[in-house]
């Protein structure tokens, strides 16, 4: 008798260990792991037509331009000079084919970007991709 | 007395586990942002030396993005116009190589509202220039 009142008092937790590993499980599945290269003050244009990308090429490298100007690569600020040898760098390490991708803030001038392409072209590459956020409305 | 006792020794300590979990499950929580998915454009880079593309020939269309406004073979259109543009000209040939100069001082999503517009209409030979 002293028994089940003791059981009757318990606060069933098993449930809510449940739901909450299953919350846990969520999270750790969709949060990005490819995050290095994604540079979280660049705010993308819009695009509705260009092609959604859901695997990135393999040998690339991501160069961010922000909105207050400053040219991100590896998440260190660079210059045109220093971009262009740290590009020639990655070129060699990861060799032909590699791609560079430009994920500029959609509110900064294209000088900028013009930069960044001059720097392509001064290492010797001429793979380039201009990034955009899909609007998902293609399909609509 | 002894019984009670043997019931709470089998116990598994939960208190302990319980807060750790929660602990993940609030920095998860924070951390968690959305996934932007991201569209691509491959465009073709002018080659070393070459201080401007030909525009005289006549299967080259020749557009120019400036700040606010846009010109398709020197004539100056809106962006709705342009895409209506560039959709007929691309049902006539959507192999023709589109030539996009880009004024320094027009916006990065100037650029890729009419890479976007290019892609619907069907161009897939854009090559970008910076207009001097």
């Amino acid at each position: 008798m002293k028994n089940s009142k003791t059981e009757n008092i318990e606060t069933p937790i098993t449930s809510m260990i449940d739901v909450v590993f299953l919350l846990i499980i969520f999270f750790v599945v969709t949060s990005d792991i490819d995050r290095e290269s994604v540079d979280d003050k660049v705010k993308l244009a819009k695009s509705t037509y260009l092609e959604p990308v859901t695997k990135l090429p393999k040998n690339r490298a991501v160069v961010n331009v922000r909105a207050s100007g400053e040219i991100m690569y590896g998440a260190i600020p660079r210059s045109m000079a220093t971009l262009t040898g740290a590009l020639k760098q990655a070129h060699a390490i990861q060799g032909a084919g590699m791609v560079v991708i430009v994920r500029g803030h959609g509110d900064e001038r294209y000088e900028k970007i013009d930069e960044v392409v001059q720097a392509v072209t001064n290492a010797g590459l001429s793979r380039i991709k201009i990034s955009a956020q899909d609007t998902g409305l293609k399909d609509k | 007395m002894s019984i009670r006792r043997t019931e709470e020794q089998m116990e598994t300590p939960m208190s302990a586990m319980i807060d750790v979990v929660f602990l993940l499950l609030i920095f998860f929580i924070v951390t968690h942002k959305e996934e932007q998915v991201e569209a691509h454009m491959a465009i073709n880079l002018p080659a070393p030396g070459a201080a401007s593309a030909p525009s005289n020939k006549p299967n080259l269309l020749e557009v120019h993005v400036y700040n606010t406004f846009y010109t398709l073979n020197g004539k100056q259109l809106g962006l709705d116009t342009l895409e209506e543009k560039l959709l007929g000209l691309a049902m006539l040939d959507s192999d023709q190589t589109v030539i996009i100069k880009v004024s320094r001082e027009a916006f990065q999503r100037e650029l890729v509202e009419l890479l976007d517009r290019c892609q619907k209409a069907g161009f897939k030979n854009l090559n970008v220039l910076t207009l001097k």
